[in-house]
């Protein structure tokens, strides 16, 4: 009698598997405390447009937590837990694909390293088939050690590192190597992540003031980025350097592999609809 | 994504026809406890990178993760990764130095040694409440900044040494949001001592940070030093090299705890490496949260000129708060491993993880990985861990005995410490 009845829930499955594996999409930001990102980080010309390529485009969360924290916080990664955890629920999320940007990528790689760390997040690692990392701060950043050196009590407003925020410091260059080497999985020599991180990477900035590309996402972040490579290697995309960005996780493409006109992303530019960044990954997912 | 579904389709049938399997599996419960044995291996002892506990001291710090949920984990993982120990050290380069100057000094000018043309300076203003409050200098507008070169007959200020600057917004914008304005070289300037003078009118005890950033410099001074510290060592050695020199450096060290408090350490060298040495109160972690730095300072001339440089490095400071026994439980069913015990001593409650991961040997004889476990819970006093080993997946893997237990690791999830990891554990 038993056997019957899984005979006929096979049955059920074969011709309705739909009903059991709804997707979703997750948009996950980087550094800062978000309460609109979907307006603030992404844009909503972005979000719709890369949900298009969802099977089911209305499965869809913007998460707003605060990444100004370590990633390992309860408002950090708790938070996206917390809010990962009530999209799958209410959508019965089988199907999960994470689009993060920047340090977004490593509170993602956090969830993914640690299993044990929280109830939540096992359910969570479940439910992920993949993520689409844009531009992750793997390695770290050499402009977080220029912003953490001497005594820094307060700093004045920016929009890629938050203010002088225990995000930041975690974002220096040998901070990451420390929390590579012991509690993030996915770099080299480590466990992998049990998941699939396909990485974006920015490889350059274009502020050319004649060059209307330039003017994607605002031209004013494009000549302050170009000042700023100084401190980085010739491959950044003004915050990252290459190598920091395809440090953990396989490198789906570099930017001008695939962007129209072979345009750079820079770090601004690619949280943004800029050079068809979002068909790519519509078309992708 | 449609893809994915097709994937997840199909897993929900074969999960129900594992249920089917299950419950046959099931039907013969007798045949299953008569094939379950228990056997005890020894652990095997650390090499190599492995990382060992022999003593366990309390950790006075209020823990970070205080969950006393257990929670277990597994999932299969490649056959043929290779299983790395973790680095025990860290390396990094600098082709750039640091200096805090006060505002007093900037107005009267300062003295600054250059290597090369393309060089950029930036001039940060810093936080200080040493009188109690918080008293934040003001930023220093570009047109503000005047750099000569300083020659034989003293500082020549017939021709600016300035190319381009940039004013705190700019950089702020750019991702250095502390304020910062910054220059860069004119491509007339040579390496030799510069004099940097801000003209418009500081507060004397104003604070700055001066970021001299030589991109591309041959002279990189390169830092290898541990990624950890244990509470029980009163040293912690390192090695220093600048590329294309010998030159014998005498650095300077400072040790920034992760409260934010700087501390001058003692330096000995010792074998062709150093010792920064560490007083007893500052062998211990000052927060649980966040990393300890290691700052390196040295100047020296090379090739005629001058080099200053500054590196730094993070490491944990930890106390050694658990150890593993000597032995592991391995639970057998029909000839598989399904989990492993192991007994663990603390010295203070708190959330610990063990992980491992279980190989198999094909019929060839090649080992290969079947699944990583991962299992965490609150101990209140000495206690058993168990990794749960899926027999699906062990099955599913193809691979079978002899098993091993490698790449063993004992976290402290409250003080966020790896504590011990050894690469061969044991074979079951």
């Amino acid at each position: 009698m038993k056997i019957y009845t899984k005979l006929l829930l096979l049955g059920l499955f074969a011709v309705s598997p739909l009903s059991y594996a709804a997707s979703g999409l997750a948009f996950i930001h980087g550094t800062g405390n978000q309460t609109d990102a979907l307006s603030d980080y992404w844009t909503r010309d972005f979000v719709d447009s890369v949900r298009q390529g969802a099977t089911t485009p209305n499965n869809y969360v913007v998460i707003n937590c605060n990444f100004d924290q370590y990633m390992w916080e309860d408002v950090a990664a708790g938070c996206l837990a917390e809010q990962l955890t009530r999209f799958i629920d209410d959508k019965a999320i089988t199907d999960l694909t994470l689009i993060t940007h920047s340090n977004g990528g490593n509170v993602v790689r956090w969830v993914l390293s640690n299993p044990t760390w929280d109830g939540r997040y096992p359910k969570i690692i479940n439910a992920i088939s993949n993520v689409i990392a844009i531009a992750p701060s793997s390695g770290g950043t050499p402009l977080a050690d220029a912003v953490n050196q001497g005594n820094v009590f307060e700093t004045s407003l920016g929009w890629l590192l938050g203010y002088g925020s225990n995000a930041v410091k975690q974002q220096q260059v040998s901070w990451m190597s420390y929390y590579n080497n012991t509690w993030l999985n996915g770099t080299a020599g480590r466990p992998t992540l049990g998941k699939p991180f396909e990485v974006i990477v920015g490889s350059d900035v274009d502020s050319a003031f004649w060059d209307s590309d330039s003017y994607c996402a605002g031209y004013q972040y494009q000549v302050a980025l170009e000042t700023t490579q100084n401190w980085l290697d010739d491959c950044s995309d003004g915050f990252l350097e290459c190598q920091s960005q395809s440090a953990a996780g396989t490198v789906w493409f570099t930017d001008k592999q695939r962007t129209a006109g072979r345009e750079p992303l820079s770090h601004q530019q690619s949280r943004r609809a800029c050079f068809n960044l979002d068909t790519i990954i519509a078309d992708h997912i | 994504m449609k893809q994915s579904i097709q994937l997840a389709s199909l897993f929900a049938i074969a999960s129900l026809l594992t249920a089917c399997q299950s419950e046959d599996t099931a039907s013969n419960a007798t045949t299953d406890k008569q094939a379950s044995v228990i056997t005890t291996v020894q652990l095997l002892q650390p090499s190599g990178n492995d990382l060992s506990v022999t003593d366990i001291t309390a950790s006075a710090l209020p823990p970070i993760n205080q969950s006393h949920d257990a929670i277990g984990f597994s999932q299969s993982i490649d056959a043929t990764l290779n299983l790395v120990a973790p680095s025990l050290t860290q390396q990094q380069n600098s082709d750039q130095y640091w200096r805090t100057v006060s505002g007093a000094q900037l107005n009267a000018g300062i003295k600054l040694a250059i290597s090369q043309s393309e060089s950029v300076i930036r001039i940060a203003p810093r936080g200080d409440n040493r009188s109690g409050g918080l008293i934040h200098s003001p930023a220093i507008a570009p047109e503000q900044l005047r750099l000569y070169k300083i020659n034989k007959n003293g500082i020549d200020r017939s021709a600016s040494m300035i190319h381009s600057t940039s004013d705190p917004q700019a950089m702020a914008t750019a991702g250095i949001i502390d304020d910062s304005s910054a220059l860069t070289l004119s491509k007339q300037a040579s390496a030799g001592q510069y004099q940097l003078q801000v003209m418009q009118p500081l507060a004397a005890q104003d604070s700055y940070l001066i970021n001299v950033k030589e991109k591309g410099s041959p002279y990189q001074l390169e830092l290898h030093a541990p990624a950890t510290l244990a509470s029980s060592n009163a040293t912690l050695n390192f090695s220093l090299a600048i590329s294309n020199s010998d030159i014998a450096l005498q650095p300077t060290a400072t040790l920034k705890q992760s409260d934010g408090q700087y501390h001058q350490l003692t330096l000995v060298n010792v074998d062709q490496q150093w010792q920064a040495q560490l007083p007893e109160a500052l062998t211990l972690p000052s927060s649980n949260r966040g990393l300890s730095e290691i700052q390196l300072d040295i100047e020296t001339r090379i090739d005629n000129k001058p080099i200053i440089r500054t590196v730094k490095t993070a490491f944990k400071q930890y106390v050694p708060s658990a150890m593993w026994g000597e032995s592991a439980q391995i639970h057998w069913q029909q000839q598989l491993p399904v989990k492993a015990m192991l007994d663990l001593q603390i010295a203070n409650p708190g959330r610990y993880e063990l992980s491992a991961v279980l190989v198999g040997t094909d019929a060839s004889g090649a080992v290969g990985n079947i699944l990583r476990s991962q299992s965490a819970l609150w101990l209140e006093g000495d206690g058993q861990v168990s990794l749960i080993f899926d027999r699906d997946t062990i099955i599913a893997s193809g691979l079978k005995a002899p098993f091993f237990l490698q790449a063993l690791e004992l976290k402290d999830q409250g003080q966020m410490a790896r504590l011990s990891y050894l690469s061969h554990a044991a074979q079951l």
